[in-house]
C-alpha cells in the first residue's frame, strides 16, 4: 500500500484528498458511506481519477440504493457486497418481486435483507422449538437454524456468529440505472463470519 | 500488508488546489452573505440560515427532475428559499424581535421541522443536482485536472458579490439597508417602515442562500443533515470575516476556502480543525472578526 488518506465524516469536497493519490498507484480503495460515499464517487470522477485509476470499495461505496444518485460515476467501481438485488437465486428473486410490487417498485435493499433474514431465522428457530420460546431454547434452535435467506445459505457457527456468503460485485448499467452485477458468486466459499 | 505513510504531498497540483478553494469559498459566501446581512440589519443570528440552503438544493433537485433546466432550477430554489425567509421573518422573528435567546431557539425549531419534512418529501438518501450540460465536463490545468463547474462556481459567486455589493453602496434602498445595520432607530425617526424592511432583507438573504443550495447542489448534493453541515461553515465565515458586513463574508468566504482545500491538500490528516485554528485565533485577536461593521 503505497498511502492511506483519512478524510473526516461528512466531507463536503473531496478535491485536496484526491490530489493526495499518489501519482504511481495502481488501483484505490474507498471506505464511504451514505452521502459521503455519493459525493466521493462523482467527485472520483468529475476530478478525473475515474479514468486513472481503477477503484475497489467497501459494499457501502456503492450499495443499491445510492446507485440511482452516484448514477454514471459509479460505473465500473468493484466492491463486496452483502446483498445485492440482483442476486440469483430462487428464495432472491421471489423476494424482489413481491417487495418492488409492496414498494411502488423500488427494489429491496442490504437493510432490508437483512431484516427479512432476521425474521427468517427467527421463524425456523421457533418452528423447530415448535413455538417454544424461552430465551435458552430459542438461542439453542437459532443457532442449528440453516434457512436459504435472500443473500444465499445462512447458518451460525459455534460462537453464535452468522456464517454467509458474501459477493464480488461490479456497478453495471442495466436498463435506464445501474446494478451491482455479480462477478463471483459463491461455491461454498468464501465466507464471512461476524 | 504494512502501511507506509509517505509524508510529502505526492503529485499535488497547487494551482488545481488554489481554483478549487476559490471556488468552494465563493460558494461559502453565497452561503453566509445573506446571514451575515440578516445579522447586520436586523440583529437576528438565524440557525435556519442552513436550512434555508437545503431547501433551495432540495427545489432546485425537483424542478430539474421534472425536467427544467438548470436556470430555471436556480430561481426556483432562490424562490422557495425566499418565501420561506419572508414567512419566518414575519410570522415568528418579527414577534421576537430584540430577545435573542428566543430568536436563537425558535430558528433552531424551524430548521429541526425543516430538516424532517425534507426528509419525508425527498427521503433519506443523497440527492444528484446536475450541472448543466455545457458545464458539465473537466479541464485539464497543467496536468491536474479541474471540473468546469468549479470554475463556473467562481463566476457565479463574483457575479452575486458584484451585484451585492453596487445594490448596498450604490442605490437608496442599499443605503436604507446600511443605515439599519448602523443604527435602526434612526432609521425609523426618518420614516422608514422597519417591519417591511426587514422582511425584505430577510427575505432576501434567504433568497441568496436557496440560489446557493442550487450552486452547490453539484458540488455538495440534495441531503438531510445539510443544513447543519452547511451551518457550522457558515457559522465559522461571518465569525472570520465579521457578522453585518458583505465584504467580511466575502473575505471570510474566500478565507475559509482557500484554507481549507489548500490546508487539506498539503495535510489531509488535519483536514478536520483546520478551518477552526484560524477561527480560534480571529476570535482571540479580533473579536468582532476582519471586517465587522458594527463594533
Amino acid at each position: 500500500m503505497l498511502k492511506s488518506i483519512y478524510a473526516p465524516l461528512g466531507t463536503q469536497d473531496f478535491a485536496p484528498f484526491l490530489a493526495n493519490i499518489p501519482s504511481d498507484a495502481d488501483a484505490a480503495i474507498a471506505f464511504f458511506g451514505g452521502t459521503d460515499a455519493t459525493r466521493f464517487t462523482q467527485q472520483f470522477d468529475q476530478f478525473g481519477w475515474k479514468a486513472k485509476l481503477p477503484l475497489y470499495g467497501h459494499w457501502s461505496l456503492t450499495v443499491d440504493p445510492l446507485l440511482a444518485q452516484e448514477g454514471k460515476s459509479a460505473e465500473g467501481i468493484t466492491t463486496v457486497q452483502e446483498y445485492t438485488s440482483a442476486i440469483d437465486n430462487a428464495t432472491n428473486k421471489k423476494f424482489v418481486e413481491d417487495w418492488k410490487a409492496a414498494h411502488n417498485g423500488t427494489p429491496p435493499n442490504a437493510w432490508n435483507s437483512q431484516g427479512y433474514t432476521a425474521a427468517m431465522v427467527i421463524a425456523a428457530a421457533l418452528e423447530s422449538t415448535k413455538g417454544k420460546a424461552s430465551g435458552e431454547e430459542l438461542g439453542k434452535a437459532v443457532r442449528a437454524v440453516k434457512v436459504d435467506a435472500p443473500l444465499g445459505k445462512v447458518t451460525f457457527n459455534s460462537n453464535g456468529g452468522i456464517v454467509a456468503p458474501i459477493y464480488y460485485a461490479v456497478v453495471k448499467a442495466s436498463g435506464s440505472g445501474y446494478v451491482n452485477a455479480i462477478v463471483s458468486a459463491p461455491s461454498g466459499a468464501p465466507t464471512t463470519t461476524s | 500488508m504494512p502501511i507506509v505513510d509517505c509524508k510529502e504531498g505526492g503529485a499535488v497540483n497547487w494551482t488545481v488546489q488554489i481554483v478549487n478553494g476559490l471556488s468552494f469559498g465563493f460558494l461559502l459566501f453565497l452561503l453566509s452573505s445573506g446571514l451575515s446581512l440578516s445579522f447586520g440589519v436586523m440583529r437576528v443570528l438565524n440557525l435556519n440560515h442552513g436550512g434555508l440552503f437545503a431547501i433551495g438544493a432540495f427545489v432546485g433537485y425537483s424542478v430539474q427532475q421534472a425536467g427544467a433546466g438548470f436556470p430555471v432550477a436556480c430561481l426556483a430554489g432562490a424562490a422557495a428559499a425566499f418565501v420561506l425567509g419572508a414567512l419566518e421573518q414575519r410570522l415568528m422573528l418579527w414577534r421576537i424581535r430584540g430577545d435573542e435567546l428566543a430568536q436563537s431557539l425558535a430558528t433552531f425549531g424551524v430548521v429541526l421541522i425543516l430538516a424532517d419534512v425534507e426528509q419525508t418529501i425527498w427521503g433519506a438518501t443523497a440527492k444528484r443536482v446536475e450541472p448543466p450540460s455545457w458545464l458539465g465536463g473537466s479541464v485539464d490545468i497543467g496536468g491536474g485536472v479541474l471540473p468546469v463547474y468549479r470554475i463556473a462556481v467562481i463566476a457565479f459567486g463574483v457575479i452575486v458579490a458584484v451585484a451585492l455589493f453596487l445594490l448596498l453602496e450604490r442605490t437608496r434602498l442599499g443605503s436604507i439597508v446600511r443605515g439599519g445595520v448602523d443604527d435602526d432607530e434612526l432609521l425609523r425617526l426618518q420614516g422608514v417602515n422597519l417591519r417591511t424592511l426587514f422582511m425584505w432583507v430577510f427575505a432576501a438573504g434567504a433568497g441568496i442562500a436557496g440560489l446557493g443550495g442550487v450552486l452547490g447542489g453539484p458540488i455538495l448534493g440534495a441531503y438531510v443533515g445539510e443544513e447543519y453541515d452547511v451551518l457550522t461553515l457558515a457559522l465559522v465565515v461571518v465569525v472570520i470575516g465579521g457578522l453585518g458586513s458583505i465584504e467580511g463574508a466575502l473575505v471570510g468566504a474566500l478565507f475559509v476556502g482557500l484554507i481549507n482545500n489548500l490546508g487539506t491538500a498539503a495535510f489531509p490528516t488535519l483536514s478536520a480543525f483546520l478551518i477552526y485554528v484560524p477561527m480560534i485565533l480571529v476570535l482571540a485577536i479580533r473579536p468582532n472578526g476582519l471586517l465587522a461593521r458594527r463594533a
